[in-house]
């Protein structure tokens, strides 16, 4: 529900939940949406009893969007570009860029040797100022592979900002590569 | 095996190994400069190649073939699955979680078939998801091996390569 006053929006959910509580109902709600149990493997090589759906979060626009704005909340103000790993991170760049108002790239895992064989597929330009933002993170190779591909072709990376932080070593590989690392979630602080 | 034959010596193997290269499309993996294996262009070498690979598995009952999703590997792939009589599976990123497209056989003794071991990540991959199916990882072959690669995948699983890298 919002009210219109003085020809601005207000959102009745931000007047009604401090930041903190909205924050909380975001994490349940992700976890509502996408946390799966069973026996899988994941792209890291490693075998898991759960596993986080991202699609399953990412598509429900009532949740993309507080993600989004999350996101947009740890910014640094000097970003240019957002840049999103396929395929989980076009959605979450694509949102973010729309609330944050900026531009974004979109980092392809491997160059496909044909068309235009581009492994990040939108406007960059050297000397930006970029942030990856990425889905789920285990061991961050890659957030890591595509922060890398970002500054093969000039941008520099502020951050790499994540939904989820499964803490299986990618915080300490991401810094280990020299990157800025901030989750929205750790899986420690989901109560799971 | 169908069509079974002596062993070639390494000058052959040499010889096949660089008919089936390609420059251009060389990777740097681990700072080590590895060029891509091309069985495209010269069909007759990688099958020659890849029945003489399968033939250095023929003591070990494979039942399954495993290769991760690259095209050069499942041509090889293909030509060890028919070499060997056993069929032949490819493993993929199904963006975040490991999936596999074909027949795993009941207990799976599996050959993971590559030019080259790239990544820790697929052999790790792939040896999980066959052991999630109840068997085991008996061999990773490739086409040339590098010990700085090499270094990279588990250790406990044997190898068996055709040649060292580089080639001369």
């Amino acid at each position: 529900m919002k009210i219109a006053r003085f020809g601005h929006s207000i959102d009745m959910y931000h007047l009604t939940k401090t930041r903190d509580e909205r924050f909380a109902e975001l994490a349940s709600d992700i976890v509502n949406a996408a946390y799966l149990r069973g026996e899988f493997v994941l792209s890291s090589g490693a075998k898991s009893t759960y596993y986080f759906d991202k699609y399953l979060f990412e598509t429900r626009p009532t949740i993309l969007r507080r993600i989004a704005a999350a996101f947009a909340e740890r910014l640094p103000a000097e970003t240019d570009r957002i840049a999103g790993p396929e395929l989980g991170g076009v959605a979450l760049a694509a949102a973010l860029s729309l609330t944050a108002g900026l531009p974004f790239v979109i980092v392809k895992k491997a160059s496909k040797g044909y068309g235009t064989s581009k492994i990040v597929e939108g406007e960059l330009y050297r000397g930006e100022r970029v942030v990856v933002v990425e889905d789920v993170i285990t061991s961050g190779a890659q957030a890591i592979h595509a922060a890398q591909q970002v500054e093969r072709l000039g941008g520099r990376v502020l951050a790499i900002l994540a939904v989820i932080d499964r803490e299986q070593g990618g915080t300490e590989n991401i810094s280990a590569s020299g990157y800025h690392f901030e989750p929205l979630f750790r899986r420690s602080e989901l109560g799971l | 095996m169908e069509g079974e034959t002596a062993p070639m010596d390494q000058k052959t193997l040499t010889s096949l190994l660089l008919r089936v290269r390609l420059d251009s499309a060389g990777t740097r993996e681990a700072g080590v400069d590895l060029p891509k294996f091309d069985p495209f262009g010269d069909p007759a070498a990688a099958d020659l190649l890849g029945r003489e690979l399968a033939g250095r598995l023929q003591e070990l009952n494979v039942n399954v073939v495993c290769v991760w999703e690259d095209p050069e590997d499942m041509v090889l792939g293909h030509v060890l699955g028919l070499a060997l009589g056993v069929a032949w599976i490819r493993c993929v990123n199904a963006d975040g979680l490991v999936a596999y497209i074909g027949s795993m056989p009941p207990t799976p003794r599996c050959a993971i078939v590559t030019d080259a071991v790239r990544a820790t990540e697929t052999v790790t991959a792939i040896r999980n998801l066959v052991q999630m199916h109840g068997g085991e990882v008996v061999a990773i072959a490739t086409l040339v091996s590098t010990s700085e690669l090499d270094a990279l995948a588990d250790v406990s699983i044997p190898r068996i390569s055709l040649a060292g890298h580089p080639l001369e």
